[in-house]
């Protein structure tokens, strides 16, 4: 079996949302849409941290699906658009998505994103993958994975594209990954454990 | 070529991994990994997709080599060129992938235009490129017969250097702008003699992995210096110990081990502390003071002046010999520091009746004005925190990075520079691996576009009589009424806004030149005053297959066109030639770039890159890098120390008068606490950069303003006291000026301070710009600097209501 995750290093992310525009760009994500997105935890306002000056503490969380395991979206669905696929991702059919949002409510991580109208795109044509299906109006859409690129074993841009080299794509099934050295040899934080969903994508200082 | 990779081809892969065979760490680098990958890409090429690649900016220093897909003529998709196999180079930012929407953006200059309105005013009409030129040359000739070839002064940004061959063509002024970057370095490049005023003399960022300490202040070194951040952590993760001095919890001080919250503009404070510290410890290392600096030589306890000889030669740059006096532990007596070899550090000397003292012991004597409890009551950094540094810098090695837009642009920063050079002689950190002190912009890895050195590329050369004209002004002097007789500018991108202080004052100054001409892509606040405004292309833009070239880093990169010229723009080589055949002087430049690239190529100095042709450079994906590549730069202690005498020169004679030949702490001009003007003004108006931006570059960007907009952002207590809520339309003013924006509420800002990201468009805030309010008095003794006063944007007090 195979299962795809990503591993962020949250002692190197910085923060610098490299990785939301790579994502952007390689996946022709609209205007007013993110797949991939860093926050800061415990803070409102971007560059923020928790706590008062000056203790304070920042902790950049860099956010996208986290493609578990047990996905809380997928078991909603009512037309099998959000599945799981054989590479352990969590992928959406368009075609059969009709756009209900409960996928969207189920999702505790919020890194699902939703055409409410016709999507704006800024410069007014597809960019990105050529490969990647444009999505319409009415569908919802979140990170793939680059199944376009990963699916020819090559690596997501936001991987390739973060300058500081934060996050690794690899297989958790395989036990020589890098990946599955990372979660091996490091404490591991997963995101909203209580929630059971047992997402794949994973944190470590 | 058979091989496929970045490298100089006289390294082959065979003779390259010979020589790396010993170093099992470099050893995974030489996969075959990026070549494999770069073939592939290739190969993925199809009918209606093409690829290019295209260095991309220059003033972040960055200079990423960006893999470009074109799909039916546009721009579809930017990466890091996988040619390289060091992710060190391989590299892009948020800020180059916002290309994708930036290069079409409606904010462009997408013709010529001509001023229809009152100058300022914003209003222009569309005009052919013919006309604009027919109607530059009228004007500009007419002012340059009336006043002279000088009357008109060339001034571009970083980013449009290249346009500074219009100084050649019309023999005018051409030259950046006075006092900008210079504040660190006026203090401490005096003293090594090594750089000009820019506080050069660090190792490569690579080499923090060497250090024990690395002491960054005033420097947000993750967000300005950001596709260079990974040495950052390779040596943090290392061991190296990051501490952050910064009135602001900043990125880098959030990634760092140690934050240090200071008082704003009180770095020279800072410093002066952490000498006393070194001194109080006895953490200084005698045997390197003896042997490599100026603390032995003797100083008159009277008049203050060095005890020496007028050789009567000069130095290559022409700077006197003086033949400095140390005392000899043997013969008790005076002798040359270049013969001595028992110098004393201590004591006091009777010399024909004049009663001499070390510099070491004058600085000892100096530094009781500024013990540890001093230096917190100023800077508010705790006193045992100044021993705790001390002990952990001063053994070494330790580097010190600090920045240039941060309390550089507050008075007296100089002796904050000063401080630091005389930390670095105390304790011999430098000359070493883990040891560089100054900026590190850029991750100063070899040569970079400012600096030269082990690669270049070949400069076209001018007649004789195409020489620009001399620069007689310092710009900022213009504005403040000095009598001139200039009379035009012509300005590539936004520099008189960005650069200029105080812009009411700039605004009247503008407004009674004859003509000003603006060579920019997108619109900014100095293009509104523009009689004429000439559309540029963008990096990616050309009208011919190969646009550019570029050394830096160890590297040689190629730029190829992307896409053609958008809109009605044009080349900066072709609006040059357009300059030239107005001014009968076209055959004296290049006719094309690829002539100009190839040209370059062929005359470098390094017999490496002469050897390269464009057609080598393309089968490489455009970029390929030196033999010493794999190694920091490391600058050792000839490097360094180019004073005439040879000696590390700590103390500055020709600043007696100022009282600053050790360094004497100084407030601030505004922002000093006891400025009576605080009570009206409470507030520090500071100017932060940001990973967005490139200075006033990506503010129209719509990718960016995804995440970044215009705020005013204040501690959430300075909000409170004010009645103030996250979103509230506030004015920032003071008696200079005001301008508008909406406030925000952040926890990491200091208390005292309100700050907003620099550089921003005018047309985004209400009521003009940042400048609007900034301080433009220059420090009376700035003269004695190496360069002259300094700008002092930071050293801005300012007060904030509800608008």
């Amino acid at each position: 079996m195979t299962r795809y995750a990503l591993a962020i290093n949250t002692g190197r992310c910085m923060g610098c949302q490299t990785c939301a525009n790579a994502c952007k760009m390689e996946n022709n994500v609209p205007m007013g849409m993110l797949w991939n997105r860093v926050i800061v935890e415990g803070s409102d306002s971007f560059d923020g941290a928790e706590g008062e000056y000056p203790n304070l503490k920042r902790n950049y969380i860099a956010l996208t699906c986290q493609h578990c395991e047990n996905p809380a979206c997928e078991k909603v669905c009512p037309t099998g658009a959000t599945y799981k696929d054989e590479l352990g991702r969590v992928e959406i059919d368009y075609d059969k998505c009709i756009g209900c949002r409960m996928c969207m409510a189920a999702c505790p991580y919020n890194v699902r994103t939703f055409n409410w109208a016709d999507p704006v795109r800024d410069p007014e044509f597809n960019y990105g993958n050529k490969n990647v299906p444009v999505r319409e109006k009415g569908v919802m859409e979140k990170c793939t994975l680059c199944k376009e690129l990963t699916d020819k074993g090559e690596t997501p841009m936001c991987v390739r594209c973060c300058p500081v080299k934060a996050r690794t794509f690899g297989d958790l099934d395989d036990p020589n990954s890098e990946i599955s050295k990372l979660k091996e040899s490091h404490k591991v934080r997963l995101l909203l454990e209580d929630k059971g969903t047992r997402p794949q994508v994973f944190y470590y200082e | 070529m058979a091989e496929k990779t970045c490298r100089f081809p006289s390294l082959t892969r065979r003779s390259f991994m010979k020589g790396a065979a010993a170093v099992a760490a470099g050893a995974g680098m030489l996969g075959t990994g990026s070549w494999l990958a770069a073939t592939e890409a290739k190969a993925a090429e199809t009918d209606d997709e093409i690829v290019r690649y295209c260095w991309h900016k220059g003033h972040c220093a960055g200079y990423c080599s960006l893999k470009c897909t074109v799909r039916d003529g546009r721009l579809a998709v930017l990466e890091p060129n996988d040619i390289y196999e060091d992710p060190r180079y391989s590299t892009c930012c948020v800020k180059g992938l916002s290309e994708i929407q930036n290069v079409y953006s409606p904010e462009r200059v997408q013709t010529p235009l001509k001023r229809v309105g009152e100058r300022g005013e914003g209003k222009f009409e569309s005009i052919s490129w013919d006309q604009a030129m027919d109607e530059i040359y009228e004007n500009l000739s007419e002012i340059q017969k009336k006043y002279g070839k000088g009357s008109i002064w060339v001034c571009n940004s970083v980013e449009a250097s290249d346009m500074d061959w219009l100084g050649n063509i019309l023999g005018c002024v051409c030259a950046k702008e006075d006092g900008i970057d210079l504040s660190y370095g006026s203090g401490l490049d005096p003293a090594t003699g090594y750089g000009t005023g820019y506080a050069w003399a660090t190792n490569g960022s690579r080499d923090w992995v060497n250090s024990k300490v690395v002491l960054n202040v005033s420097s947000n070194y993750l967000e300005s210096s950001l596709v260079q951040s990974l040495p950052f952590f390779e040596a943090k993760e290392a061991g190296t110990k990051f501490i952050t001095v910064d009135p602001h919890f900043s990125t880098t001080a959030g990634k760092s081990d140690q934050w240090v919250p200071i008082n704003p503009g009180t770095d020279n404070a800072f410093f002066l502390g952490l000498v006393t510290a070194v001194l109080d410890e006895e953490l200084y290392d005698e045997e390197f003071m003896k042997a490599h600096t100026g603390f032995t030589f003797l100083v008159d306890s009277e008049t203050g002046e060095l005890l020496g000889n007028d050789t009567g030669q000069l130095t290559e740059n022409e700077q006197p010999i003086i033949d400095y006096q140390v005392w000899s532990e043997s013969a008790q007596a005076p002798v040359s520091h270049k013969t001595c070899t028992d110098p004393a550090l201590n004591g006091t000397f009777t010399i024909d009746g004049k009663k001499y003292t070390t510099v070491f012991d004058a600085l000892v004597e100096n530094q009781k004005q500024y013990p540890l409890e001093w230096a917190e009551e100023v800077t508010g950094v705790p006193a045992e925190t100044y021993t705790q540094i001390a002990r952990e810098y001063a053994p070494g090695p330790s580097s010190i990075s600090i920045g240039h837009g941060g309390n550089d642009k507050v008075a007296g920063c100089d002796i904050a520079g000063h401080g630091m050079a005389l930390l670095v002689s105390l304790t011999g950190n430098m000359g070493k691996p883990g040891t560089g002190f100054g900026y590190y912009n850029g991750g100063r890895e070899y040569s970079n576009f400012f600096t030269g050195g082990k690669v270049s590329l070949g400069a076209w050369e001018f007649p004789e009589d195409m020489q620009p004209a001399e620069k007689k002004y310092m710009m900022y002097d213009l504005p403040k009424g000095v009598e001139n007789d200039i009379h035009a500018f012509i300005v590539g991108g936004n520099t008189l806004v960005q650069y200029l202080p105080n812009m009411n004052k700039v605004d009247e100054w503008v407004k009674t030149l004859d003509y000003l001409v603006v060579c920019d892509i997108y619109f900014t606040d100095c293009s509104d005053w523009a009689d004429i405004i000439l559309p540029t292309c963008s990096p990616f833009e050309s009208n011919e297959e190969i646009s550019s070239i570029i050394a830096g880093y160890n590297t040689v990169q190629l730029r190829q066109k992307v896409i053609d010229p958008l809109f009605d723009s044009r080349t900066n080589l072709e609006i040059l030639r357009g300059f030239a055949e107005k001014w009968g002087v076209e055959d004296a430049l290049p006719e094309s770039a690829e002539e100009y690239v190839r040209y370059r190529l062929r005359t470098s100095p390094n017999p490496e890159i002469a050897k390269w042709t464009v057609e080598d450079m393309l089968d490489h994906q455009c970029a390929f890098q030196g033999p010493e590549v794999d190694e920091p730069r490391v600058i050792g202690l000839d490097e360094i120390i180019l004073t005439p005498s040879g000696k590390l020169e700590v103390y500055y004679q020709d600043q007696l008068s100022a009282n600053q030949a050790l360094p004497n702490y100084e407030e601030p001009i505004e922002i000093g606490v006891s400025n009576p003007l605080r009570e009206k003004y409470p507030l520090q108006f500071y100017q932060r950069r940001s990973r967005f931006n490139i200075h006033n570059q990506f503010f129209d960007a719509t990718w960016m303003k995804q995440f970044s907009d215009t705020f005013a952002e204040m501690n959430p207590e300075e909000m409170a006291s004010r009645g103030l809520k996250d979103g509230d339309l506030v004015e920032v003013y003071n008696d200079r000026g005001y301008f508008k924006c909406p406030a925000l509420g952040n926890n990491t800002v200091r208390p005292g301070v309100v700050r907003c990201i620099e550089g921003q468009r005018g047309k985004y805030i209400e009521g003009g710009n940042l400048n609007a309010v900034t301080n433009d008095e220059l420090l009376e003794r700035g003269k004695l600097l190496m360069h002259g006063p300094v700008i002092t944007q930071s050293d801005t007090l300012v007060e904030v209501r509800k608008a």
